[in-house]
């Protein structure tokens, strides 16, 4: 394995890593969607309920 | 301090709601766009003090009386949340309305400010409202308000008034109306409103000088007998809507998805560039292939979106969706549905999952699962890439594909309906009041920001969603089950393949009986995006769009031969996508609203079964009248399909002959 897969592979994971953490922060503030700011409900959405 | 903001539906309480907190809530120029209490903290320029003012935003009421849900949470609020201010938001253009509900608030014993609003409009229906007067008669500060000015719009003295109010601490006097008391009985109720309604209208006799007499009919009202006619309002809606699509699929939208994608293909060959041959080619194809490419198929498709929206929010705006209400309704009525069903219908469009909420403002129970069962039928923005993809590969970028999608899901509504009434056995029907809003210049600005909203929405999902579930495809079909890396020779022997190759056999009655399109069709359950990312990474397509041709992947022989199916199963796949359950947020949703397993359940079944045989009937009979023979695997398809519809006739008749229940009214 070479320096450049690995540093391939850490991006790779980085924006996969950041994709869940950014989910999972949107899933706890109460918001099973991407939280679309145009949403109704996106600011007491409680689709979690 | 806490502030509720309260007033009648479309007395523009959202608007002053964002022009005070500097938020940008989704606002609409038709009654019931808000059905949620929603809060925020006034502006800084406007309370320049160290005491921060929360305002409430909440949803339409035109009483106290519980008569909708969403009157209830503006009364519970009101009652329970005992807020030290009420600002009042009427309608300066009807004030004789507006006033019945101002009467109301100022018994509750929480001093009242009233923000008389569209005050601009009053000017040009020349319509004199006497504010000092009205202040007066009503003990309460009233200042004139245009909430959808960026000055001079009189918030900066309502800010003033509301903390002059609160500093005070000094009840303000209620109205006298006669014969009002606590724990009246409905009899007495009736008379208290009778006399409420006569203070009124004498109030607004001695406070409002009309140069117009209003029962003669404006250039409004002769408008709405052509575009709210129950005929011709619906070849006018076609055509508005085919106009929307030309705009933004066929003219303006595909020559910004080309310099878009010229973006995206640049960076694609920026970072294959950078990577050279010194990187393993199964990490250079997740991230080149799998995650830039996957992505940035969806992403192409952006301006398309964005262009849509824009002009849906400029129709919302302009008045006339509440028009395509007005007309739809005479439909949903004779299908057993609530006259608000629309409303979450029309909300759809955008996204299903508030297409969903919004159907909590329905009382009867049947009627509000029934619209949270048929909502998603209506194309989300999620399903129009899939939408703008299909009809420019297989239809040449016509804009009636997607017109037709829209009418095609109107039609899936109204026969679903219909036989969920019969199943239910439920056939008690309503009638639907709703206020025609004015119809008016749209705001450029508020469309470019519902614009702006949305693509930021579609972005984040593309990042996210899209981006992981491309990653999870690219890395399932690069491998089989010894974790070994196929050859791009055997690409059926991927795990991939293997997964979504026995779903395949399923489809082929439908017309796209390939594991790619299976393998597309499940995670497009995640997120209705992904089918098109893929169908990119399966497919290995980098991007839809032509960047030659400037235009939607013109003529298009190209991907139409990497996919392998023709004209027919290619509508035929669009509509299975279109007309199968949502994506699993939606689903949520629906589990929430529904409130029960049996009908969540039952709604996805219906849903799938729906899906497959429009898809079955489009495939069939589309190659039955182009080539003269049915399509392969028919005796299959047609056995299951007998299947799903002999079980549903079954459900049907279980509940024929039931006594009709009684006749539900509901008001927006």
């Amino acid at each position: 394995m070479s320096a450049a897969d690995i540093l391939v592979g850490a991006v790779v994971v980085t924006l996969i890593v950041a994709a869940f953490l950014y989910l999972r922060r949107n899933k706890k503030r109460g918001s099973a969607c991407t939280g679309c700011s145009f949403c109704h409900f996106s600011e007491n959405c409680d689709n979690k309920k | 301090m806490k502030i509720a903001l309260a007033g009648n539906p479309n007395s523009g309480k959202t608007t002053l709601f964002n022009a005070i907190t500097g938020k940008i809530e989704h606002v609409g120029n038709w009654p019931g766009v808000t059905v949620e209490k929603k809060e925020g903290l006034v502006k800084a320029t406007l309370n320049p003090g160290s005491r921060k003012m929360t305002i409430v935003d909440l949803p339409g009421a035109y009483s106290m009386s519980p008569f909708t849900n969403e009157e209830s949470i503006t009364r519970d609020f009101v009652q329970k949340e005992s807020p030290e201010v009420i600002i009042n938001i009427v309608d300066a253009t009807n004030l004789s309305r507006s006033l019945f509900f101002t009467s109301q608030l100022m018994e509750l014993g929480i001093p009242v400010v009233v923000a008389l609003n569209k005050s601009d409009l009053t000017r040009k229906k020349e319509i004199l409202v006497d504010t000092d007067l009205l202040s007066e008669v009503l003990g309460c500060p009233v200042i004139s308000t245009v909430s959808t000015k960026s000055s001079n719009n009189g918030l900066g003295p309502l800010v003033e008034a509301v903390q002059e109010v609160s500093m005070k601490k000094r009840n303000q006097q209620p109205l006298r109306v006669k014969g009002a008391k606590a724990n009246a009985t409905k009899e007495e109720m009736e008379q208290i409103d009778r006399n409420r309604f006569a203070l009124v209208n004498d109030i607004v006799a001695r406070v409002e000088r009309r140069k117009i007499d209003s029962s003669n009919h404006t250039f409004q009202d002769k408008m709405d007998k052509v575009v709210a006619h129950k005929w011709l309002g619906i070849p006018i809606f076609a055509a508005i809507i085919w106009l929307v699509f030309s705009f933004s699929q066929s003219w303006v939208g595909p020559w910004l998805a080309d310099i878009l994608v010229g973006w995206i293909d640049s960076f694609y060959g920026f970072v294959e560039g950078v990577m050279g041959d010194t990187v393993s080619p199964v990490l250079s194809s997740l991230l080149l292939d799998g995650i830039i490419g996957g992505v940035g198929a969806v992403v192409g498709f952006l301006p398309l979106i964005m262009v849509l929206f824009f002009m849906l929010a400029l129709l919302e705006d302009s008045g006339y969706m509440a028009r395509v209400a007005l007309v739809m309704d005479r439909f949903f009525k004779k299908i057993g549905l609530s006259g608000k069903s629309i409303i979450p219908m029309i909300v759809s469009t955008g996204c299903a999952i508030p297409g969903i909420m919004a159907t909590r403002t329905i009382k009867n129970e049947r009627q509000r699962r029934t619209t949270a069962m048929l909502a998603p039928f209506m194309p989300c923005g999620a399903k129009l890439p899939i939408i703008a993809l299909f009809a420019s590969v297989f239809f040449g970028e016509n804009a009636w594909v997607g017109t037709s999608m829209y009418f095609l899901a109107i039609v899936v509504i109204v026969i679903s309906g219909l036989i969920i009434r019969k199943i239910t056995g439920d056939t008690s029907s309503s009638y639907f009041i709703m206020e025609l809003p004015e119809y008016r210049f749209p705001s450029i600005k508020r469309a470019i920001v519902s614009m702006f909203s949305r693509a930021k929405a579609f972005i984040i999902k593309a990042g996210t969603i899209i981006l992981i579930c491309n990653a999870i495809v690219q890395i399932l079909q690069t491998f089989n089950w010894q974790f070994q890396v196929v050859g791009q020779s055997a690409p059926d022997t991927s795990i991939l393949a293997s997964l979504a190759s026995p779903l395949a056999w399923v489809f082929i009655p439908l017309g796209f009986g390939i594991w790619q399109f299976a393998a597309a069709a499940i995670t497009g359950f995640i997120a209705k995006e992904n089918v098109v990312g893929t169908l990119a990474v399966t497919f290995a397509v980098t991007n839809f769009i032509d960047i030659e041709e400037l235009a939607l992947v013109a003529g298009s022989t190209d991907v139409m031969t990497v996919f392998g199916i023709g004209a027919v199963a290619g509508l035929s796949y669009l509509v299975f996508n279109l007309f199968t359950p949502p994506c699993f947020a939606a689903i949520g949703s629906m589990n929430s609203e529904m409130e029960s397993p049996k009908w969540l359940w039952g709604a996805i079944g219906f849903q799938l079964g729906m899906g497959y045989v429009l898809s079955f009937l489009v495939y069939q009979l589309g190659t039955l009248f182009t080539t003269g023979t049915v399509g392969a695997g028919f005796l299959g398809g047609l056995i299951a399909v007998t299947a799903m519809v002999g079980y549903v006739v079954f459900l049907m008749s279980r509940n024929a002959g039931k006594v009709l229940k009684p006749v539900v009214g509901e008001v927006a």
